[in-house]
């Protein structure tokens, strides 16, 4: 699934980020790159959706969010 | 205030330093520990990013301490990275101190492989100690420095702990030496890079983070406000309003007092005895560079509350409140950073708009940028609102506010249709944590930036305060209107009769160009001797007319300092005279309607 479909609460593996490379170096330098675990800590429309990476926390708008494929890890809170 | 007074023998000699690291890693608190005030900000030749450089003294000797733009890498992905990454190989003596936010060690710890590959000797300054501690965790400096093969010093920046060691460690660093798995990750790949620093953050870190642990506290509810798609919009047009008002009410308080200054030099300018002087200091003087000067309080606490914006990390959460909104004219919330910083200075406005990743969105910020009310033009609304309006001054000036944002997002739709902008790649951003800043950086930086209008007051000012006042004295003995300044003002005063505007107020405008201030300077200038410019202004137009010069100042160029880093950021002379044209031709036609409209209400 993509990112935009997780729900506030999910834990989830970057699987791969379709976009191009100069924003995908700019996710990876941000840590964001296949294989990362990330935390939704926020998507709620029309805003940007809020994630966990470790300890720091990214903004990413939508658009993108549509463009990284990852995998679910664990239950819904 | 040097950060060290120790004088070890082995120094001598200065060494130039290059302070480098990531975004809200810490590096302006590291840079304004190591140098206190001894500061001066000046731009990166060729380009506009800002350029600090200050000293900091080691026993004997000196550290030239150049403060470089903050870099997730040192590929040339933005204009910041390029000026790091060119400082570094200009200069492969100097020294560089890796600013690195010890909470994100694994995040931070590729650009320090990349300096380590770039060769130049380094030293590596790990902040955010506390709030790591505060996690239960700490680093070990040790380990990290033989794996690097560089000095790794824990720095307070906040409180100035370890500055002295850092300096020192700056001083005796040379060329690093990392371990051999090190060294090979440095060269390497992107991936290898980020694989290599995940496992030495590992080892000299123990007690992995764990993914997205939530923060809690204040910072966690502040976030679930901030962060809202309803109330954090709110909040944010709150924080905009609030910063208006402490700007105005503050400002006000300080103005005063300036004010009276002004008015008892004024009357000290009367009594000289040589009529021409008497004349050039209270015309030039008093009523060009005194008037601009009043205004600096004003200034000073705008520029404050930005720095507390900015440093406090909540800037970050306007662009997350108004990314939805800015969506809707092709950009996204970094590009509403640029548009906030505007109602400071529309120059750093448009220094700021490099932080945007598209080139398109860059330019479209950076016409979008002159239209948000600056700091210069506020003066000029409160004079001229304040003199015609009374009570209602106050919604005037509200509503050229709003009517300056509704400009610029009008510039944005026009703008979006004409490059034919399609969906862009979106908001990529760092959440920084929330830090209360500390009082002493945010006075230096609102200092350094009130620093930079108060030359301009001593220069360019004083300098066309000097010509408008001698065209207005030439030839000697004749009247304002008489004079060579009234012969230019009533040669083009026909072209804007149609918005009520008399030669005085074209003058007005014309010499507007060089900095909105001089609009003041001008009228003050011009005015009748005797009386204050807001108890003359209505003697030079009506109601219906002070409207529509107002919203011509509004609209139109902002100022001579705006053009040039317009010129040399978008790198193109065809959009900056679009910028320009396109400012003078809604300036006009928006201030003819307004004329039109005083009319019918009867305000003419």
């Amino acid at each position: 699934m993509s990112l935009i479909e997780a729900r506030s609460g999910d834990t989830v593996y970057v699987e791969r980020v379709e976009l191009p490379s100069a924003a995908a170096t700019r996710l990876g330098e941000l840590g964001l790159m296949p294989g990362e675990q990330l935390q939704v800590i926020r998507n709620q429309r029309p805003c940007p959706l809020v994630l966990g990476l470790g300890l720091s926390r990214l903004m990413l708008g939508r658009d993108i969010c549509g463009s990284i494929r990852v995998l679910q890890t664990a239950l819904r809170a | 205030m040097s950060c060290c007074d120790e004088s070890p023998t082995s120094l001598s000699g200065d060494r130039r330093v290059l302070l480098a690291g990531q975004p809200n890693s810490g590096k302006t608190s590291v840079f304004n520990a190591l140098t206190g005030a001894r500061q001066r900000v000046g731009n990166w030749p060729g380009v506009t990013v800002e350029r600090k450089e200050g000293r900091c003294a080691v026993g004997e000797s000196e550290l030239v301490i150049v403060d470089l733009p903050g870099s997730y890498s040192l590929e040339p992905y933005s204009l910041e990275e390029r000026v790091t990454r060119d400082a570094l190989a200009a200069e492969p003596d100097a020294v560089v101190i890796n600013v690195v936010d010890a909470t994100r060690l694994e995040r931070q710890l590729p650009l320090t492989l990349q300096m380590i590959a770039a060769g130049n000797p380094l030293v590596v300054a790990l902040t955010m100690n506390d709030e790591l501690a505060a996690e239960g965790r700490s680093i070990d400096a040790e380990s990290l420095g033989r794996e690097l093969g560089a000095a790794v010093v824990k720095v307070d920046g906040r409180r100035g702990a370890g500055a002295r060691e850092l300096a020192k460690a700056a001083f005796l660093a040379t060329k690093p030496q990392p371990s051999t798995a090190t060294g090979m990750a440095a060269a390497g790949s992107f991936e290898e890079r980020h694989r290599h620093s995940r496992a030495l953050s590992h080892t000299v870190m123990p007690a992995p983070s764990t993914a997205g642990a939530p923060r809690g506290g204040l910072a966690g509810r502040a976030d679930a406000l901030a962060l809202h798609p309803v109330a954090g919009p709110l909040l944010f047009l709150a924080v905009i309003f609030a910063m208006f008002q402490l700007t105005f009410s503050l400002g006000g308080l300080l103005g005063s007092l300036l004010d009276s200054l002004m008015a008892s030099l004024d009357a000290a300018a009367a009594t000289l005895t040589i009529p021409l002087l008497a004349s050039f200091v209270r015309g030039a003087l008093l009523g060009g560079v005194g008037n601009v000067v009043s205004l600096v309080p004003f200034v000073f606490i705008m520029f404050l509350i930005l720095s507390f914006l900015e440093d406090s990390g909540y800037m970050a959460r306007a662009a997350f409140a108004t990314d939805a909104f800015m969506h809707r004219v092709g950009l996204h919330g970094k590009a509403f950073i640029p548009l906030v910083m505007g109602f400071g200075c529309n120059v750093p406005a448009i220094m700021a708009a490099r932080t945007l990743e598209s080139p398109r969105d860059r330019l479209r910020v950076m016409l979008m940028v002159p239209f948000t009310s600056c700091s210069a033009r506020l003066p000029v609304y409160v004079l001229i609102a304040g003199a015609f309006f009374g009570r209602r001054a106050g919604f005037v000036v509200f509503g050229l506010y709003v009517a300056g944002i509704l400009a610029g997002i009008g510039t944005a739709m026009v703008s979006a249709k004409v490059m034919s902008v399609g969906r862009g790649v979106g908001l990529i951003m760092e959440l920084p944590p929330y830090r209360l800043p500390l009082p002493k950086s945010l006075l230096l930086t609102a200092w350094q930036r009130t620093k930079e209008y108060l030359a301009k007051a001593g220069s360019i000012i004083l300098l066309a305060s000097a010509f408008l006042w001698l065209l207005s004295a030439m030839p000697l003995g004749s009247s304002a209107a008489d004079s060579l300044l009234g012969k230019i003002g009533h040669f083009i005063s026909p072209v804007f009769a149609p918005l009520g505007f008399d030669w005085r107020m074209v003058i007005g405008l014309a010499s507007g160009f060089v900095a909105k201030e001089v609009v003041i300077s001008t009228l003050g200038v011009l005015a009748p001797a005797g009386s204050s410019l807001s108890a003359a202004l209505p003697g030079m137009m009506g109601p219906g007319a002070a409207l529509a010069y107002l919203v011509f100042i509004l609209l139109y160029t902002p100022c001579l300092a705006t053009i040039a880093v317009m010129r040399s950021e978008s790198g193109s002379r065809k959009w900056t005279t679009i910028s320009v044209a396109w400012g003078i031709t809604l300036a006009y036609c928006s201030a003819f309607v307004v004329r039109l409209a005083a009319a019918l209400l009867g305000l003419a």
